[in-house]
């Protein structure tokens, strides 16, 4: 794992999450990890990216992508994009499971870093789910 | 000139013409009455004209909408429910769990150092 990227549509959240992942009780994990949160347009995304265009450049620079689908399994192209593409070696997609939650509770917030450092901790036992929720 | 802000179908439900950002991923935000700014503190990438525009078609729609909303959420409890019987949450106090993960850490650092897992 290179690091994270935030999808379009969670861009302030995973600038929140990250922070929480860098503060004083879990900077070990971060560094440890050597991550790095990379943004659409360091990686030659541009904002209106397909999802297949963001799913191959997150295979291709091993990104862990966090996201907040709101879309139904039939009808979302990531969702279909995963179910095509996913391979056993695939990286998971990390969704944020309440958002609401998430923008009003710092608790929560608590509980989505301590999942996903759990899932980072053990990548390769989770490669090939596909998407992932947090908590 | 400025081109125009219209919505979109790319197969994902209608989205801006100027981004990734779907009539659907604003819905939760209007729904809590949230302002333009707090939206935008969320979504950067937003001006507030692209937000009027999704705005305007969640009010003309809303019961479909929030309909739609509601077929989310229950999709998504039920696909959490299948993730927690494969991957179940880490029992015990937090400082308990937080110990968990430090031997994980710790594990990654000695098979990362080139020490093996074993004797």
């Amino acid at each position: 794992v290179k690091g994270l990227i935030a999808d379009a549509n969670i861009q302030g959240q995973v600038e929140y999450l990250v922070q929480r992942m860098q503060a004083e009780a879990w900077a070990d994990f971060w560094q440890a990890l050597d991550l790095v949160l990379r943004r659409f347009e360091d990686v030659g995304l541009s904002a209106s990216a397909t999802d297949l265009e963001v799913w191959n450049v997150c295979r291709a620079e091993h990104l862990i992508l966090i996201t907040d689908s709101r879309n139904l399994d039939t009808e979302d192209s990531l969702e279909a994009t995963i179910r095509r593409d996913n391979t056993p070696e695939s990286l998971p997609v990390f969704t944020i499971a309440d958002m609401n939650e998430f923008r009003t509770n710092s608790s929560y917030v608590e509980r989505v870093v301590e999942a996903l450092y759990g899932y980072l901790l053990r990548i390769d036992q989770v490669r090939g789910t596909g998407r992932l929720y947090l908590p | 000139m400025q081109k125009e802000i219209t919505l979109i179908d790319r197969g994902r439900g209608l989205q801006l013409s100027t981004s990734r950002i779907t009539v659907h991923d604003l819905v939760p935000y209007l729904q809590a009455g949230c302002s333009h700014d707090e939206i935008i503190r969320w979504i950067p990438s937003l001006t507030p004209k692209e937000i009027a525009v999704i705005e305007r078609y969640y009010r003309q729609h809303q019961d479909e909408l929030d309909e739609y909303e509601c077929r989310v959420q229950a999709y998504r409890a039920e696909q959490i429910q299948l993730q927690q019987l494969r991957f179940p949450e880490r029992e015990g106090s937090r400082d308990e769990r937080l110990a968990g993960l430090r031997q994980l850490l710790q594990q990654r650092r000695r098979e990362s150092n080139g020490e093996g897992t074993h004797s």
